[in-house]
């Protein structure tokens, strides 16, 4: 016994969502066709209309369904200040968290030799070029403390180094209000060797 | 059913690491007991996670895990010994030594030695200037460990010992075969192959030389797979050779 052809399908398209595996997206849809049928039409033309709309900023690689993303547009934002991410979401996380009012590049990956990322999946030929057009006085790395987001660093600061431009790379270490002792020992290693002078 | 199996302590090295659903991840690891083996390590990223500072490449640890069936559970994970920080040059070849092993290791097969010379191999890479030279060197002794091996005594067809002033041809499946005066990119002197044999790579044509000669074996042991890792070197060195004063 199986479900009907159309009903097969919604349960297979469900499935390209990250975390949702054969039962939960039968699950989804039978809540959609039970419960929320003007939700789940909201929902496919919010779909549509975004995956044919959204493309990426020509500045800063954001997601935006315009030439310029709101940021990379938006007056006031100070130019020579110029802050690189992995994802939008870190965009976001950035914005929220610091006040920031430079502008931002968004790698949409780091460097994953692995699994094939290297330089040219992270358009790092666009930002090479912002390096080298606009005037830019600093350039934030703001990659993971991951290896590869590490690696991802040091292959930007070299490349700032070719055009003059300063690099910086946020701290990363013990959090706010933990305590040493319940700290893993390859943070605290890297907290340590990353100790600064109190000016 | 098989019995599960539990592993306490077991030194190891993680090789690669994917997301798998949405705060776990699956490891590729490498143990001298257990060889090359997957893991999940459950919840290891989400935030509260105590082992995401500690599960990382080229960082030598002991791991603990439950295993049943082909993919083991990690119960368990930490440092052992320093942390090895390797960067640039030296980060992009402990990635190459990594996907050899991804791609050329058949899981759950111990392999105690080429543990230890991996292990030696990332200390080297951190420590030394070219980082070619550690490479060639564990090259060598992968394939010799893996029963690859390079025939670098003999010609193929007469069975003499190399001769240093004749030229041969290096095929892959049989070895060294006399060629007169041929060019070609897999010809060599006897004297290089006699001085690859013996690792001399402290010199730049020896280094040459074997370098030539693995990338070949190489690739031809990897049966037609690409070396990702390879590529985005090359993509790198590009990147940087480019647009450099």
């Amino acid at each position: 016994m199986s479900y009907s052809p159309l009903l097969i399908r919604l349960i297979d398209a469900l499935q390209c969502m990250p975390g949702i595996g054969r039962k939960s997206a039968q699950r989804i849809a039978f809540h959609l066709l039970e419960r929320n049928r003007d939700g789940a039409k909201e929902m496919s033309t919010a779909l549509a209309a975004a995956v044919s709309g959204i493309g990426h900023c020509s500045r800063c690689r954001m997601f935006t369904e315009h030439e310029l993303c709101k940021i990379c547009s938006a007056s006031g934002r100070d130019g020579s200040l110029l802050c690189a991410v992995e994802s939008p979401a870190d965009v976001m996380a950035v914005e929220d968290a610091t006040g920031y009012r430079g502008l931002y590049f968004v790698l949409m990956g780091h460097l994953s030799p692995l699994d094939g990322v290297g330089p040219e999946e992270l358009g790092l030929e666009a930002l090479e070029k912002r390096l080298a057009d606009e005037d830019v006085k600093e350039l934030i790395i703001a990659t993971n403390p991951t290896v590869e987001g590490d690696a991802t660093a040091h292959f930007l600061a070299d490349m700032a180094s070719r055009h003059n431009v300063p690099a910086s790379r946020i701290a990363h270490g013990v959090p706010l209000g933990a305590e040493l002792e319940y700290i893993d020992g390859g943070t605290l290693s890297h907290a340590f060797f990353g100790r600064r002078l109190i000016d | 059913m098989q019995a599960s199996k539990r592993v306490q302590g077991e030194p190891a090295f993680l090789l690669h690491h994917r997301p798998f659903r949405d705060a776990s991840r699956i490891l590729d690891i490498i143990s001298p007991e257990y060889g090359r083996l997957a893991l999940v390590a459950r919840g290891s990223r989400s935030a509260k996670s105590r082992l995401r500072g500690i599960l990382r490449p080229f960082l030598p640890l002991r791991l603990s895990w439950v295993i049943r069936s082909e993919l083991g559970t990690l119960t368990g994970a930490e440092m052992n010994g320093a942390p090895i920080s390797l960067h640039g040059d030296a980060l992009m070849s402990g990635y190459y030594i990594n996907e050899l092993l991804l791609k050329l290791l058949h899981r759950h097969d111990p392999q105690p030695e080429i543990f230890t010379a991996y292990m030696n191999t990332i200390e080297n890479l951190a420590a030394s200037a070219d980082v070619a030279i550690p490479l060639r060197h564990f090259e060598m002794k992968l394939l010799r460990l893996l029963g690859y091996a390079l025939n670098l005594e003999h010609d193929t067809e007469m069975r003499k010992p190399l001769r240093s002033d004749t030229m041969y041809e290096y095929r892959v499946e049989q070895g060294p075969v006399p060629v007169g005066d041929r060019k070609g990119p897999m010809v060599f002197s006897g004297q290089e192959l006699t001085a690859v044999r013996n690792e001399d790579f402290d010199l730049p044509e020896v280094l040459s030389c074997a370098g030539r000669l693995l990338r070949e074996v190489i690739s031809f042991h990897l049966g037609g797979k690409e070396l990702k890792s390879r590529k985005v070197l090359l993509e790198l060195r590009r990147a940087s050779a480019m647009r450099s004063p």
